[in-house]
C-alpha cells in the first residue's frame, strides 16, 4: 500500500486532504527515451542517461501496481463538500482520468481531466458528479493517470471542507496507491475523541472480501467484522461499544467519547485488494469541533522502527497571540511485546542551531496512550521536529501529533513518516492566492549534513531550482513568499517572477530515509491552512552537460562546463528512470580526463563545475560522472585542443578596420585618424594599424614591439644658416618600444582579432630650425605570443620611411610596408 | 703596546676621512668636467652619488640650479639624467617647471616614444624617481592645458604605482578630454 505518510492540518474548517502519487498508467521495465542524442563538440548541451551502480546497465523493473489510486473516502452532502487537487509534479503534459464509484462499487461514467506540466487542477466533486450524472453522497474516486507519463508523477489530494459557516474541521485524506507486494492488513492509531472512531474500507478488488477491525485501546481489543463488495466501501466503527449504521457526518452532538486507540484492518483478500481511511470526530463547546484523520499503513511496508514528524507546531499560529500551541502524541503498540517508545525533539533556533530533548515512554503490548509534550519550550522564529522510536518491529508502532491552542485554528494534527520510507522526496502543490503563504518545511532526520534539492515550478511553467544542505536533525523553512518578495536566485541565477501566485514543489534527497518535508499552506484572512506532505520515488535518470568552453589551445586553463543531474519521478526506489522533474547539481561528482596528455582536469573535480587545462593538440576526452549514491550518469565529452595560431600584418593605407576601436589621438602626436602619409602641425608620420587574426580568442595574446632606427637631417633657419641633426645610426640594434598598454590594443574577450595602431614619423623644427632635408627609417619588430603558450610567438617585420626634401615630405620617395629598409645612410 | 694600538686607530680615522674627502672632490672635479662637455663622465659620477652619500648630497646641491637655467643641449640632458638615476627628490619642482616649461619636441616619433616619453628628459628622471613625483605630477592634472595633463597622465601611467593609479582613478571622471581620459580607462584597463 503506498499512501502518503504525513498531514498536517486545521481545526477551522474541513479538508480531506490526499496526496500521493497516481499509478502507472502504462508499466514499462526499460529505459525511458533520452531527451536527446549524446553530441560531440561545440554541442550546447550533450545529454546520457543513467544506470544503477553495482547493477546491471538497464534499470531494475518498477514495482508492480495495481491500477488506479483512489480516494477511498469522498463526502459531498448537505455539510461538507468535497474538492479534489491534481498536481503534476513532471515537466511532461498529462491528464488524468477520474471515476466516481458509490458504496456499491458501482462507477458513474470516467471524466478526463488535462494536467499540465508542473500544473496544478482543481475539480469540485458536485462537479464530477454533476458530469457523470450521478447522484452519490459517499464513495470513492478513482484516478488514473495519462500515458505519456512514464512513472507516478501526477499527485492528488482531495479536501473536504465544511459548506456551514462555523469552523468546525480539517482532516487529511491519502490517495493510495496500492501495489501487489502489499499485505492483506492495515494499521492505523487514533487519538481520543467525543465519538467512536468512523473507517471506511474501499475494495480495490474484483473479489468479495471479508473484513476483520480490531480496536487495540488501553487493556481492552475489540473486534468488528464486515463484507466489502468488489469495488465497494464498506464503513464502520471499530471502537464503538454498539454497531452503529453510517448517517452522514454530524460533527455536533457526542455520541461517545473515544479513548486513543490502534486501529487494525485485515482482509481476507488479494494483496493490496483494499484501501481504508478514517476520522475521529472531536467536539467541543470552545472549538466547535474538528475531524481527526485516520491514515492507514501496511505495517510490511515500514522499513524502520522510527518514526518522523517534520515541523511541529513550527509558528502555524494564523492569528497573533494564539501562539503557542500544546502538543500530544498518540501512540499505538500493535506488538505482543511490551514496547520502550523514545520521544526525541529536536528544536532548529533562530540562528540554525539544533538541540535535542527526549522522552521515554513504556507501552504495555496492543494498547494504545496519548501523551502530552507540552509547549516543547518553542519560542517565536524557532522551528522543530519529533521522532518517535520504538525498539520493536517496524509497524508496530503508530503515532500521531496533535497540537493545540485556545484561538484559531485550534487543532494542528500531523501524521508520522516512515524514519527509512524509501520515498526520498514530495510533490506538492503551492499558492499564494487569496493573501496566502506556502511554506515548505524539510526535515533532516540523519545523522549527517544532507543536500536536499529543490525544483519550484509556477504556473506558466518557469522553474527554480537549488538546493539547501540541512545540519543532521535541522528543520528549514523555505518560504515561497519570500523567495518571491526578495527576487532570491536559484542556482542558474534565475528568479521567480513577482507575479507568480501558484505551481508546484519538488523536492528530493539523494539518499532515501533521511529526509521528510511537507508544504504548509496558510491563508490568515480565514485563519485556515493544509499541509500537503505526499511522498515520492525520485532519482537520478540522465546528465546533462552545458559546455562553457568548446575550443581550447593549448596552454589554455578555462571553465569547461557544468553537468547537472536529471531527476525523474519514479514508481519505484532507485529505478533511475522515470518522468524528468528538472535538473539538479546538489550530487556526488568525478570528472578525470581519458586523455590526459591533452588536457587534464583542473580545480574542484567534485562539483558540477570543471575546468580544464589543455596540454596538447588533440581531441581530449574527459568524463563526467554524476550520482545519487544508487543511480548514476556518466558523459564522456569530447572538446579539442589546437595550437594556438595568429596571421599578422600591418595596414599602411587607407581606414583603420572598421571595429577596430582604436584612436590614434589618444596616444600618439599625429593630428590624423586615416592610415597613410600625414602632414601634421610638429611632425610628418605615417599612420598604420597592426591586425593579427587569431585562431582562439584576440585576449589571450599580446603584442611587444621592438624598433631599430636611423634619422639624418639639415636645418636651415630664416637666414640660410644649417645644421645637421642626426638620430640613431647605420647600425641602431632593435630596441624595446613599446608593449601594452604602450602600444594601445584592442583585444575584445571572444574576438579573434587582435588590433594595434602607430604612426611612426620624424619633427619638422630641431632646435628651432625648420628641417630641409631628411631622412628617416623606422624598421619595426612586432612579436605577437599567445599568453597561456608563452614560446608560440609569430614575428612580423615592417617599416616607415620619409624623405624630405626643400622643407617637403616627398610621397613618391617615402614609404611603409612589409619587412625593413636599410639605415645605412 | 699600547702606543702601538693608538697609532694604528689615527691611522684608520685618518685614513677615512682622506678618502672620504677623495671621493667628494673626485665628484667635484668630475662634475666641472660634464659641464665643460665630457659626457662620458656621467657614468662614472652616477656610480659615485649611488655609492657615496656625501657624493650624492653633493651633487643634489649642485644639479637642481644647474639643470634649471642651461641650454637643452647635451650636457643638460646628461645632468637631468643624473638627477633621475640618483633619484633626487630634491629636484622634484625644477624636474616638474622643466616638464610643463620645455616645449621642444623629439626628433623622432611614434606611439612607443610618444607613451614611454624615452626622449623627454625631464620626463624619464621623473619616472625614475618614481613614487615621490606623485603628488607634484598630480598637481599637473588641474591645468588647463591639454598637453601638461597628457604629459602628467603619461607620467602616472608609467610610475605604475598604486598611488599613480589611484590618481588617475580619481582624475579620470573629470578629464575634459575625451582622448585623455580614453587614455586612462585603456591604462586601466589592461591592469
Amino acid at each position: 500500500m503506498s499512501v502518503c505518510f504525513s498531514r498536517f492540518f486545521y481545526a477551522s474548517i474541513i479538508s480531506i486532504v490526499s496526496f500521493t502519487s497516481l499509478t502507472y498508467a502504462q508499466q514499462n521495465p526499460t529505459l525511458s527515451q533520452p531527451l536527446a542524442p549524446p553530441s560531440g563538440v561545440g554541442a550546447n548541451h550533450t545529454f546520457s542517461q543513467a544506470y544503477r551502480i553495482g547493477g546491471p546497465t538497464t534499470p531494475i523493473a518498477p514495482m508492480p501496481l495495481v491500477e488506479p489510486s483512489i480516494f477511498p473516502l469522498f463526502i459531498e452532502d448537505s455539510e461538507i463538500s468535497s474538492l479534489v487537487t491534481l498536481i503534476n509534479g513532471s515537466a511532461v503534459s498529462s491528464s488524468a482520468v477520474l471515476t466516481i464509484r458509490d458504496l456499491q462499487g458501482k462507477a458513474s461514467p470516467p471524466v478526463s481531466i488535462p494536467v499540465g506540466a508542473h500544473a496544478k487542477v482543481q475539480i469540485k466533486v458536485a462537479d464530477l458528479l454533476q458530469k457523470a450524472g450521478a447522484q452519490i453522497r459517499v464513495g470513492s474516486i478513482l484516478v488514473t493517470q495519462g500515458p505519456e507519463l512514464k512513472s507516478p508523477a501526477i499527485v492528488g489530494q482531495l479536501t473536504l471542507s465544511a459548506i456551514t459557516a462555523a469552523p468546525v474541521a480539517l482532516t487529511e485524506e491519502e490517495l493510495v496507491m496500492p501495489m501487489l507486494v502489499d499485505s492483506q492488513d492495515l494499521r492505523s492509531i487514533s487519538e481520543s475523541a467525543t465519538d467512536a472512531q468512523f473507517v471506511a474500507v474501499t475494495s480495490m478488488s474484483e473479489e468479495v472480501q471479508h473484513i476483520t477491525a480490531q480496536c487495540y485501546k488501553k487493556g481492552s481489543i475489540a473486534t468488528k467484522t464486515a463484507t466489502l463488495a468488489p469495488g465497494g466501501v464498506t464503513l464502520l466503527y471499530p471502537c464503538s461499544k454498539d454497531s452503529p449504521q453510517f448517517e452522514g457526518i454530524s460533527l455536533l452532538g457526542a455520541s461517545e467519547t473515544s479513548d486513543p486507540a490502534g486501529i487494525s484492518i485485515h482482509s481476507d483478500g488479494p494483496n493490496g485488494g483494499f484501501a481504508a481511511f478514517g476520522l475521529a470526530r472531536h467536539v467541543s463547546p470552545n472549538t466547535k469541533g474538528f475531524l481527526g484523520s485516520l491514515q492507514f499503513i501496511d505495517p510490511t511496508s515500514m522499513h524502520s522502527s522510527a518514526l518522523v514528524f517534520t515541523g511541529v507546531s513550527a509558528d502555524y499560529s494564523l492569528t497573533p497571540g494564539a501562539y503557542p500551541y500544546s502538543t500530544e502524541v498518540a501512540l499505538a503498540n500493535f506488538s505482543t511485546e511490551q514496547s520502550h517508545v523514545k520521544i526525541a525533539f529536536h528544536k532548529t533556533d533562530v540562528n540554525g542551531s539544533v538541540s535535542t530533548t527526549t522522552k521515554d515512554i513504556v507501552l504495555a503490548p496492543q494498547s494504545s496512550m496519548q501523551v502530552p509534550l507540552g509547549q516543547l519550550g518553542m519560542k517565536a522564529g524557532e522551528v522543530g521536529s519529533v521522532i518517535v522510536s520504538s525498539d520493536q518491529l517496524p509497524g508496530d508502532l503508530m503515532a500521531k501529533i496533535l497540537s493545540g491552542s485556545d484561538s484559531a485554528p485550534n487543532q494542528l494534527e500531523q501524521l508520522a513518516k516512515d524514519g527509512l520510507d524509501e520515498r526520498n522526496g514530495g510533490a506538492h502543490p503551492w499558492t499564494l492566492q487569496d493573501s496566502a503563504r506556502s511554506d515548505l518545511v524539510l526535515f533532516n532526520h540523519s545523522s549527517h549534513t544532507e543536500p536536499f534539492n529543490i525544483w519550484i515550478t509556477t504556473e506558466d511553467g518557469a522553474q527554480w531550482n537549488k538546493s539547501v544542505r540541512l545540519a543532521p536533525f535541522e528543520t528549514r523553512v523555505v518560504s515561497i513568499n519570500d523567495l518571491i518578495r526578495n527576487k532570491i536566485a536559484d542556482s542558474h541565477g534565475r528568479i521567480l517572477r513577482a507575479t507568480a501566485s501558484s505551481g508546484s514543489v519538488v523536492w528530493q534527497t539523494p539518499v532515501p530515509g533521511t529526509g521528510s518535508g511537507h508544504v504548509l499552506i496558510r491563508n490568515e484572512a480565514n485563519a485556515s491552512g493544509e499541509s500537503f506532505s505526499c511522498g515520492i520515488y525520485s532519482s537520478i535518470c540522465g546528465s546533462e552537460f552545458t559546455p562553457d568552453t568548446t575550443l581550447y589551445t593549448v596552454g589554455q586553463t578555462a571553465h569547461f562546463g557544468n553537468l547537472d543531474a536529471e531527476v525523474c519521478l519514479a514508481s519505484s526506489p532507485n529505478a533511475c528512470s522515470g518522468t524528468l522533474v528538472g535538473t539538479g547539481n546538489d550530487f556526488d561528482y568525478i570528472w578525470q580526463s581519458l586523455t590526459p596528455n591533452i588536457a587534464t582536469t583542473s580545480g574542484y573535480v567534485s562539483s558540477n563545475s570543471i575546468d580544464l587545462a589543455a596540454i596538447s593538440a588533440g581531441t581530449a576526452n574527459i568524463e563526467g560522472f554524476v550520482t545519487d549514491g544508487s543511480c548514476a550518469a556518466t558523459n564522456v565529452l569530447n572538446v579539442p585542443v589546437v595550437n594556438p595560431t595568429a596571421n599578422v600584418f600591418v595596414n599602411v593605407s587607407g581606414s583603420k578596420t572598421a571595429g577596430d576601436n582604436l584612436l590614434f589621438s589618444v596616444g600618439a602626436n599625429t593630428c590624423s585618424e586615416s592610415l597613410g602619409l600625414t602632414d601634421c602641425t610638429n611632425y610628418w608620420l605615417w599612420n598604420v594599424e597592426g591586425r593579427a587574426m587569431v585562431n582562439d580568442d584576440a585576449s589571450r595574446w599580446t603584442v611587444t614591439q621592438y624598433v631599430a632606427n636611423h634619422a639624418k637631417g639639415i636645418t636651415m633657419d630664416a637666414q640660410g644658416n644649417t645644421a645637421a641633426f642626426e638620430v640613431g645610426s647605420a647600425s641602431s640594434p632593435y630596441e624595446l618600444d613599446g608593449t601594452q598598454p604602450y602600444t594601445p590594443n584592442q583585444a575584445t574577450p571572444d574576438a579573434n582579432d587582435l588590433f594595434w595602431i602607430d604612426s611612426p614619423g620624424i619633427v619638422k623644427e630641431v632646435n628651432g630650425a625648420p628641417v630641409d632635408t631628411a631622412i628617416m627609417v623606422q624598421n619595426f619588430m612586432d612579436n605577437v605570443c599567445s599568453v597561456p603558450s608563452p614560446s608560440t610567438c609569430y614575428t612580423y617585420y615592417w617599416y616607415v620611411k620619409l624623405t624630405i626634401s626643400g622643407g617637403e615630405v616627398i610621397p613618391t620617395a617615402s614609404s611603409a610596408g612589409y619587412g625593413t629598409q636599410s639605415l645605412n645612410f | 703596546m699600547r702606543n702601538k694600538l693608538y697609532f694604528a686607530l689615527f691611522l684608520i680615522c685618518i685614513t677615512r676621512l682622506f678618502f672620504g674627502q677623495d671621493e667628494t672632490t673626485k665628484a667635484q672635479q668630475l662634475l666641472r668636467e660634464l659641464k665643460a662637455g665630457n659626457i662620458d663622465t656621467l657614468k662614472e659620477l652616477t656610480e659615485l652619488g649611488r655609492s657615496d652619500p656625501g657624493v650624492k648630497a653633493y651633487l643634489a646641491s649642485q644639479l637642481p640650479a644647474e639643470i634649471s637655467d642651461k641650454q637643452h643641449g647635451a650636457v643638460w640632458k646628461a645632468e637631468v639624467q643624473l638627477v633621475g638615476d640618483l633619484r633626487m627628490t630634491a629636484a622634484l619642482p625644477q624636474l616638474v617647471k622643466l616638464l610643463v616649461d620645455k616645449t621642444d619636441q623629439p626628433i623622432l616619433t611614434g606611439m612607443g616614444r610618444y607613451m614611454t616619453m624615452k626622449d623627454d628628459p625631464p620626463a624619464t628622471a621623473l619616472i625614475a624617481i618614481g613614487n615621490p613625483t606623485v603628488p607634484a605630477v598630480a598637481e599637473l592634472l588641474d591645468s588647463e592645458d591639454r598637453a601638461t595633463r597628457s604629459k602628467a597622465i603619461r607620467l602616472l601611467i608609467n610610475i605604475n604605482t598604486s598611488d599613480a593609479q589611484n590618481v588617475l582613478a580619481i582624475h579620470a571622471p573629470t578629464e575634459k578630454d575625451a582622448s585623455l581620459q580614453l587614455l586612462i580607462q585603456q591604462h586601466t584597463n589592461t591592469k
